[in-house]
């Protein structure tokens, strides 16, 4: 089975039309229940249901950082001992400007096992937080991965 | 774009209303027309300020696969490990950064076998390594960002 909830056709045919962009209308919902034959309230009760039960994360819009004004990203890979990797992700994930936080498997050539995500108004900004954090934590081995360019951004098609 | 935008922003991004008259709900909440709000919200889009609106899924929950990816690619092979990789549709962002590693993309997939025989045909074609970096552990994923920060704190 292609997912974890069997989805019927009709459902199939919503989600395909929600993973993308709805309309710009006053009853977008309206307008897809049209589109896929199927009353509002079947629309709407799914998505709800959806969302409710964390299949789908956020529903809502998705901005451009850069003209939002959230023009600097910035990750870091932090190396940090097994013991404290609990501890550590949860003083990165209490800070409002890191707005990822994961730990990850290692490579012998590639030893950092706790990412940040970083997203900040300035250059300085960002190397604050960072400063902060490292200094907050005690961690001094770590990455910087600042992006230099952008290759591809799309939202994902899982239907 | 004023502060009435900048409101408007931060309630349609973490909670479109899922209603028969979604900009009814967002104006009342603000204070302005119904027409207004879907006229801003046009403009924002117009502007580029907003990419999309719509559903956001938990891969996972969803029974789907996800990694992270780094490669170390020679700077004269960058446009063509670029342009190899961004070809299938599970990359959904990639990056150049400033490291010795320098690609790094995300790859989601209906499962790990299909995701790690991707990666595999990728590095065999390329003649390039790619590390996968799964998660173990999520301690934080946030995806909204406030719009009013420095007005209201």
């Amino acid at each position: 089975m292609r997912y974890s909830l069997d989805f019927s056709n009709e459902e199939l045919a919503i989600l395909k039309e929600v993973q993308g962009d709805i309309p710009l209308s006053p009853t977008p919902f309206q307008e897809i229940a049209r589109k896929v034959g199927v009353k509002e309230e079947v629309v709407l009760n799914l998505l709800k249901k959806l969302k409710e039960k964390g299949y789908i994360r956020r529903f809502g819009a998705t901005l451009r950082h850069q003209q939002a004004g959230y023009d600097q990203n910035a990750m870091v890979a932090w190396k940090v001992p097994g013991e404290r990797v609990e501890e550590v992700g949860k003083i990165f994930a209490s800070r409002k400007e890191i707005t990822h936080c994961y730990e990850r498997i290692t490579y012998p050539s590639w030893p950092y096992n706790l990412y940040t995500m970083i997203h900040a108004t300035s250059e300085e900004e960002c190397k604050q937080v960072i400063a902060e954090l490292s200094k907050l934590t005690g961690i001094k081995d770590f990455e910087v991965l600042e992006s230099i360019k952008e290759l591809k951004k799309i939202s994902m098609e899982y239907f | 774009m004023d502060s009435i935008d900048k409101k408007i922003l931060d309630i349609i991004q973490t909670d479109f209303p899922l209603d028969s008259r979604p900009y009814q709900i967002i104006a009342q909440k603000v204070g302005i027309s119904e027409e207004e709000a879907l006229n801003r919200v046009k403009k924002l889009k117009e502007m580029g300020v907003i990419r999309r609106i719509g559903a956001n899924f938990q891969s996972r929950k969803l029974g789907w696969f996800s990694t992270l990816c780094a490669a170390s690619v020679p700077e004269e092979k960058i446009t063509e490990f670029v342009q190899e990789v961004n070809k299938y549709p599970g990359v959904t962002h990639n990056y150049l950064r400033k490291n010795k590693f320098n690609i790094w993309f995300t790859y989601i997939g209906p499962s790990r076998e299909e995701v790690e025989k991707d990666l595999k045909a990728i590095s065999e074609s390329t003649g390039i390594e790619v590390l996968s970096l799964p998660a173990t552990k999520m301690f934080k994923i946030k995806v909204d960002f406030p719009m009013q920060r420095g007005e209201d704190e």
